[in-house]
């Protein structure tokens, strides 16, 4: 059997192992490789840090805990931005676990630390059933969507709540996406109607889709591990990003070997074959 | 570490390696931990559909007075008449409802977002000076186009364009496998760094 032949037939399992060890590495030992902050990185932290004092921000909060290693370090470091500037908050969510996850990473964050009252600078409302037609429905009238919080509060006791009642009262819009099609219903819902930028939260694998509203629409996205870790670095607040992107980094390198592999393995049994054919 | 901590890492741990075993081959341990994670993601649906949806914007409403909410609630119960055979025409009134105002909601927008705002755009990037990137755009999306061009056979300056337009839609899929296979990375590194953190280092050697 020719070199290229075996190239060829190296079992995919072997891949998976040389994968795991690599990410193995960071997560034992703390590398801190190097990073290039990109334009929606930095795009998506200067429109947070230009928002006008006491401006409104809507997160939709759709994303779940089947990706929450992808928005964990993104959204702890966009909550701690948030709460560091003059600018008011509320979370809503249009999947089931989009408020729980906002829940759980306040919990770690502490907003009291920032000087910001619950109520007052922020507010985490309920899962809204109905998708896009509930993102409409808090565009037109959001005092109409809900009556208590997420956890089970009278809404109508919190100043910040008595704010709002509808699109024309946020400045900036934050969705958290679950999919790679929430940013389709956003821009349909909040940009297209109400004339509101979007910055976006989501997984690596939507990127591509997102991309296309950059940066008319969308003046900044965060996509991935990478994303949430660039904002860490860019914004100074140190979170579980840095170590999740080191072992991602480090866990790619198999791949590559192997795709180079792979295609000498494939480009060299051609040229063989054409050479045992002449 | 908590007893109710320990009992989560124990947990977590254990439900996670029965879902990997799955790459071994499909087994017990592995159906048994689909099961748990399947029936509990519905009661976490359920939970907070009720409390958030149902209680939230119907109850709540409806006892302090506001009638009209009783509408939603009337249609929701609609649907549940599919289990009964006679009466299984009625649920099709909420679900007609329900795709009329996704519908409606959706399509208001779609051509201005999807399409006017995507050419504005377009056609931004050359006004921006970004002379390139409109350029690498434009041809594109034109190129692309005419690889699913169907009722003209690929020759000549469509032939051309159809094998340019095949090596743009091959980088577009490209990109996009690449960043699926970013996402399911960090999804083994979570789990890895969870195992390492919560598990060994925290429930099982006490650091």
């Amino acid at each position: 059997m020719s070199i290229y032949k075996k190239l060829r037939e190296i079992p995919e399992g072997y891949l998976g192992l040389l994968s795991i060890v690599f990410m193995l590495i960071p997560v034992l030992y703390p590398m801190g490789l190097p990073l290039q902050i990109s334009g929606p990185t930095k795009g998506f932290y200067n429109t947070l840090q230009n928002l006008p004092e006491g401006s409104i921000v809507c997160i939709d909060a759709s994303g779940g805990f089947a990706s929450y290693d992808e928005f964990e370090a993104s959204i702890t470091a966009t909550l701690k931005v948030m709460l560091s500037l003059p600018i008011k908050w509320m979370a809503w969510g249009y999947g089931t676990d989009g408020p729980v996850m906002i829940d759980l990473i306040l919990k770690g964050i502490n907003p009291a630390s920032f000087g910001k009252e619950y109520g007052k600078d922020y507010l985490v409302l309920p899962y809204i059933a109905g998708v896009e037609m509930a993102v409409a429905a808090v565009a037109e009238d959001t005092q109409a969507v809900a009556t208590t919080d997420f956890y089970g509060n009278d809404l109508s006791q919190y100043d910040l709540w008595n704010e709002i009642s509808g699109a024309e009262d946020f400045a900036l819009v934050l969705s958290i996406s679950g999919s790679c099609l929430n940013m389709d219903q956003e821009v349909r819902q909040w940009y297209t109607i109400h004339g509101l930028n979007i910055l976006e939260i989501n997984m690596a694998c939507c990127s591509p889709m997102s991309m296309n509203y950059y940066p008319d629409v969308m003046p900044g996205g965060l996509w991935g591990a990478k994303g949430g870790t660039e904002l860490e670095v860019l914004s100074g607040y140190p979170g579980p990003g840095a170590r999740l992107s080191d072992s991602q980094n480090l866990g790619l390198m198999p791949f590559l070997l192997f795709l180079i592999l792979g295609n000498v393995g494939y480009f060299g049994s051609k040229y063989l074959e054409k050479e045992e054919d002449q | 570490m908590t007893f109710n901590d320990m009992m989560a890492a124990w947990t977590f741990a254990l439900f996670s390696l029965a879902i990997l075993s799955y790459l071994w081959k499909l087994n017990y341990v592995y159906k048994i931990a689909e099961t748990f994670s399947v029936g509990s993601l519905l009661a976490h649906t359920f939970v907070n559909t009720w409390t958030g949806s149902i209680e939230g914007i119907c109850l709540k409403p409806l006892m302090s007075g506001q009638v009209v909410r009783i509408v939603p609630l009337i249609f929701g119960l609609m649907i549940f008449t599919r289990l009964s055979r006679q009466y299984a025409w009625i649920s099709r009134y909420p679900t007609a409802l329900l795709a009329g105002v996704g519908t409606g909601v959706m399509f208001g927008a779609t051509f201005d977002a999807q399409i006017l705002t995507q050419l504005a755009m377009t056609a931004q990037a050359f006004i921006d000076k970004d002379i390139f990137s409109a350029l690498v755009i434009l041809v594109g999306v034109f190129t692309t186009l005419t690889y699913f061009i169907y009722t003209q056979e690929h020759t000549g300056a469509i032939g051309i364009s159809a094998r340019l337009g095949r090596i743009f839609a091959m980088f577009s899929f490209g990109m996009n496998y690449a960043a699926e296979l970013i996402w399911y990375l960090t999804l083994v590194v979570g789990i890895l760094i969870r195992l390492v953190d919560l598990w060994i280092k925290g429930a099982i050697l006490g650091l």
